[in-house]
């Protein structure tokens, strides 16, 4: 474990020996500042038309009459399809447990006649321009027989609820129970302790700056469906895309071009991007679709809607001895593919007990159907829930022990590692009470506790939080399989091929969608190699270029992808060492890769630049050794060992609250994370920063709502309070460092950690500054009105 | 969301229930409303409302389900059906006239449902909105009953109250609505910006601050061509040196 991380802006191979840890300019920044990214609306094709969908406007009932006669009839109109006309296949995840357990739920890809969210699409309307196609959705008639609306978790489990889905009684699509200690009751019952938690998170929108859109056309030359779609999943898009067409994968090649964000929205299958392909084969057109902002905020996939009842019991001196928690999920009205509706109340019932040592464990998670557009993972996936749940327990175990919130969590933080849990999770070493100490001796360094008791003086006040967490990055196969579902991510493939000219090129089946793929993968193939960083292709997003690869959600793309592009470099470093012995005509052991050249390790000044040897292997395969192949390709998978890796961080949150307008001013934001070997501290940081402002926005702000009638009251930014640069104040962040020993480099996952840690850390903080009045809030967002409220019952 | 309005009219009560029972005159006092015909107890129209960028044209049928001469109420149920594609509307109104003493007293019972584009608008904004096109209402329906009963008296004034059932946030603070002028009783076939209705005098400035915003940056613009022209200049001189 070290504090430091080489942190050179202009780094060098042959100065430093390597790329990793070095904050190598962003290879896509260039093009994305200048605009010349290109991403799916900057895609024009020749005859290409327009799509947009008439989507319901009730909540809940049964379409009586669809007239698209006018619609057809409208100028510019081409074609318009309902469910009938196009006849597609149904989207249904699933998982492997009993009926009792699991309810799979079809969700068609245009609604047939029952309809189960305000913005459900009903049909696809295609014209010759975006103007021709709006004018043609309002002619759509459209005639609903409505039923009462299911809007809320607790509607949908009361007896004698509407079903949203026949097939699901009491509205519960999973009800699970993961793990049950024995004796845990008696537990409870002679603990000295035991604090009680009932906490909730609102609806929530990823919301990606760039809406989900597609660009599907028919190739006759490549006999292929040619769709462009902002996905962070591309194969799993052309799985479902086939199934629903009946057509073999073969024919469908899905292109994923620069994406302005995705946070795990884009990482399901979404039901608009199979309907315009389906469009476009129908009518021999290009057809593209770009979700407008409104449908964005209603009709996308959402998250986060969950509720905790848990509870906790403490020794005396304040050790946890067993943590109970009912979890309930309100997951809208349709499973996501391929997740199911069991993501978010699955991960919190595995992962709960997190950085803590809780010998008895008891959860109960459910995924309640509402009629509300459908949850999909977001960025953390429950963590940021079931992380709070945790921090209130330990804080409200603090208060009622009389010890320091820090303390209590030092007495209880893993230390030993590997580590099993009752979860029967093991933990890969990982740095929390470390990161826990250094997060508060920051705090203590700059002055906060004495200044927030100056300031009460003065009348202001002050609140300091802490939240100290850990995240499972890169899930294995295993990890997947052990939830049962039936399609199971884990594993990755990765291809590093040399041209004749020395130049590589690295396919990963990840997805980037921000997170700078295009320079870490070069970095960490570079380094392996000892070639030029620059001379470094990554290629990702398009299925007929990456034989098979499971996207980028989970974190999982540096410990997943990295290490498999790791695996494949060091097979195309081998073929180089061979072919560049038997040139130098030494040994195969006497030698190695440096600064772009095999060398002989006996006589530096013998050498073979890559160049060289890539124009012996392709240009004369006759000079090769006789045992060697011509080309230099080399192809690597990789699934990680056991439960995967665990990044870890803590965070302090320094917070004043201001009487009479209830805000919550953020005055100082630390984050102490540990990721493993940093490949990239500038963008390890940019992932921080960027997930601490959407936790901070879960923590304050963003809160989906509808009214009685299942009508989405969150339609526009008038509506959904978004932070903006003005509310997130500056992060500053310190690193450790404990090198993973499951990941080829040594790295953990980062892209989610900021996200979760950030609820927690900012309610500690605003509960610390409402000590003296007694209340402590345990919902997000923390409103000003709710803080208000609580200044104003201040004795 | 439940709206609820009282009139005060200088008018026997008999008298005022006489006209509110004149269907083609009362549609007239809805902002916005337009009658086009009558099918027995059902009569066709439209209403058009207009919330900031949305407009939403209602397009559906106005039914009585009970007209009670001995307790002056009415019951009228109306259905309608943006024409836009985004939603649909209905209403459920009541109107019952007593005696005050002075004169009748008008109440109006409200129950809206709004579904589409205008009700997901900025939140409240259609509760705001309908609480003013129901005052605007009942002000143009006074006003109606006044020039008919007794040229000359002065407007009767209404008092709204709202329980938006919806658990939207309380309308608060908007400013009341501008008195209509008699002329809108009778022709109300436009549609209204119920936005501005609810923003008041504020709404009127804003196309005047944009104009401003928009000059100022011309001024700007033309101001960093012309500079940059100067400096062209400048460089070609040196160069040509």
């Amino acid at each position: 474990m070290s504090t430091t991380a080489p942190h050179h802006t202009e780094p060098r191979f042959d100065r430093d020996g390597t790329w990793v840890g070095a904050s190598v300019r962003r290879r896509e920044d260039p093009r994305l500042l200048t605009g010349r990214g290109r991403f799916v609306d900057d895609i024009a094709l020749p005859r290409m038309a327009h799509a947009q969908f008439v989507r319901s406007t009730v909540a809940a009932g049964t379409v009586t009459e669809l007239d698209l006669t006018a619609t057809r009839r409208t100028p510019g109109v081409i074609a318009a399809f309902s469910a009938v006309d196009l006849d597609l296949g149904d989207i249904t995840a699933i998982l492997e447990r009993p009926a009792a357990e699991f309810v799979p739920t079809d969700m068609p890809v245009l609604a047939r006649d029952r309809v189960r969210f305000v913005g459900e699409p009903l049909a696809i309307v295609i014209a010759e321009d975006p103007y021709a196609v709006e004018d043609g959705v309002e002619a759509a008639r459209v005639t609903y027989d409505t039923a009462p609306a299911v809007v809320s978790a607790d509607q949908a489990l009361a007896d004698s609820a509407p079903l949203v889905h026949d097939n699901a009684p009491n509205n519960t699509l999973l009800d699970v129970s993961l793990f049950a200690t024995e004796g845990i009751d008696d537990v409870f019952a002679a603990a000295d302790h035991v604090v009680h938690v009932e906490a909730s998170s609102s609806r929530q929108n990823a919301l990606p700056l760039e809406t989900r859109g597609v660009v599907a056309a028919w190739d006759d030359r490549d006999e292929q469906l040619m769709v462009q779609t902002c996905t962070q999943v591309p194969h799993q898009v052309r799985t479902v895309l086939a199934r629903c067409l009946g057509r073999d994968e073969r024919t469908v090649r899905v292109l994923a071009p620069d994406m302005g964000g995705g946070f795990g929205q884009k990482c399901v299958v979404g039901r608009e991007e199979i309907a315009a392909a389906a469009a476009a084969l129908r009518l021999e057109r290009p057809v593209k679709w770009i979700e407008d902002r409104r449908d964005a905020l209603s009709a996308a996939f959402l998250a986060r809607e969950q509720r905790y009842d848990a509870r906790a019991a403490f020794d005396a001196e304040g050790h946890i001895l067993a943590l109970d928690a009912d979890i309930v999920c309100d997951m809208g009205a349709y499973s996501c593919y391929p997740f199911s509706a069991g993501i978010e109340p699955l991960m919190a019932s595995a992962e709960m007990p997190g950085v803590y040592r809780v010998p008895a464990y008891r959860v109960r998670g459910r995924a309640v159907t509402t009629n509300k557009a459908p949850s999909a993972p977001y960025r953390g996936v429950s963590r940021p829930q079931y992380v709070m749940v945790m921090e209130r327990l330990f804080e409200r175990a603090s208060r009622e022990l009389g010890l320091d919130p820090v303390e209590i969590r030092r007495r209880n933080v893993i230390t030993t590692f590997p580590y099993t849990g009752v979860n029967a999770v093991t933990y890969d070493p990982g740095t929390y009470l470390e990161s826990l100490n250094l997060c508060e001796q920051l705090v203590r360094d700059e002055g906060w506790y004495e200044r927030k008791e100056q300031l009460a003086d003065a009348g202001r006040i002050l609140g300091i939080g802490y939240c100290c967490f850990n995240e499972r990055t890169g899930y294995a196969s295993d990890a997947f399989a052990k939830r049962k579902m039936t399609v199971v991510p884990g594993f990755d493939l990765s291809q590093v091929r040399m041209d004749p000219s020395g130049g590589i090129v690295v396919t990963s089946g990840t997805m980037n969608h921000g997170q700078s793929h295009e320079t870490t993968f070069a970095q960490i193939v570079a380094s392996r190699l000892g070639i030029d960083v620059a001379r470094v292709k990554l290629q990702q997003g398009d299925t007929d270029r990456v034989s098979y690869g499971w996207g980028t959600f989970a974190s999982r793309s540096v410990t997943i992808g990295g290490s498999a592009a790791s695996l494949a470099a060091d097979r195309l470093g081998a073929k180089l060492l061979h072919i560049g012995a038997h040139l130098l005509e030494t040994q195969p052991d006497n030698v190695e890769l440096h600064n772009g050249a095999v060398r002989q390790r006996d006589d530096h000044s013998r050498k073979l630049p890559f160049s060289e040897i890539a124009t012996v292997a392709y240009l004369r395969a006759d000079l090769l050794p006789k045992d060697t192949e011509p080309g230099l390709t080399a192809e690597a998978s990789f699934d990680p060992a056991g439960d995967g890796t665990f990044a870890n961080a803590t965070h302090a949150v320094v917070v004043e609250l201001h009487p009479g307008t209830g805000q919550v001013e953020i005055l100082r934001y630390l984050c102490v994370e540990d990721c493993g070997v940093t490949i990239n501290p500038q963008i390890v940081e940019g992932q921080c920063r960027g997930g601490i402002a959407q936790g901070i926005a879960g923590a304050l702000f963003e809160q989906i709502t509808y009214d009685s009638n299942g009508e989405p009251s969150c339609a526009s930014f008038i509506d959904y309070k978004v932070p903006t640069a003005a509310e997130i104040p500056d992060v500053e962040i310190h690193h450790l460092e404990t090198p993973c020993t499951l990941t080829e480099s040594g790295a953990k996952g980062v892209g989610e950690g900021g996200t979760i840690g950030a609820p927690a850390a900012v309610l500690n903080a605003v509960n610390d500054a409402l000590r003296p009045t007694g209340i402590e809030l345990d919902a997000t967002p923390i409103t000003p009105q709710t803080v208000q409220r609580a200044l104003e019952a201040r004795p | 969301m439940k709206l609820e309005n009282t009139v005060a009219v200088d008018a026997p009560p008999d008298q005022v229930f006489a006209l509110v029972n004149d269907v083609e005159r009362v549609a007239g006092c809805v902002p916005g409303a337009h009658l086009d015909g009558r099918d027995g107890d059902t009569y066709h129209g439209t209403v058009t409302v207009k919330v900031g960028p949305v407009t939403a044209s209602y397009s559906g049928t106005v039914r009585f389900l009970d007209v009670d001469a001995t307790n002056r109420s009415l019951h009228a149920q109306a259905r309608g059906v943006d024409t836009h594609g985004s939603g649909d509307a209905e209403a459920e109104v009541r109107l019952a006239i007593t005696d005050n003493g002075e004169g009748s007293l008008l109440t109006i019972d409200a129950d809206l449902l709004i579904r589409g584009k205008i009700a997901q608008f900025g939140k409240g904004a259609i509760a705001l909105v309908s609480e003013r096109l129901l005052t605007q209402f009942a002000t143009n329906l006074a006003e109606l009953l006044s020039h008919d009963t007794a040229p000359g008296t002065p407007p009767a004034t209404g008092t709204v109250t709202s329980t938006d059932t919806a658990g939207g946030e309380d309308a608060t603070g908007a400013v009341p609505a501008p008195a209509a002028p008699p002329s809108a009783a009778t022709t109300t076939t436009d549609q209204l910006d119920g936005l501005s209705l609810v923003l008041g005098p504020a709404a009127r400035y804003l196309p005047h601050v944009a104009a401003f915003g928009v000059g100022v940056l011309q001024g700007w613009l033309l101001g960093r061509l012309s500079a940059q022209k100067k400096q062209l200049r400048y460089f070609r001189e040196v160069h040509r040196g």
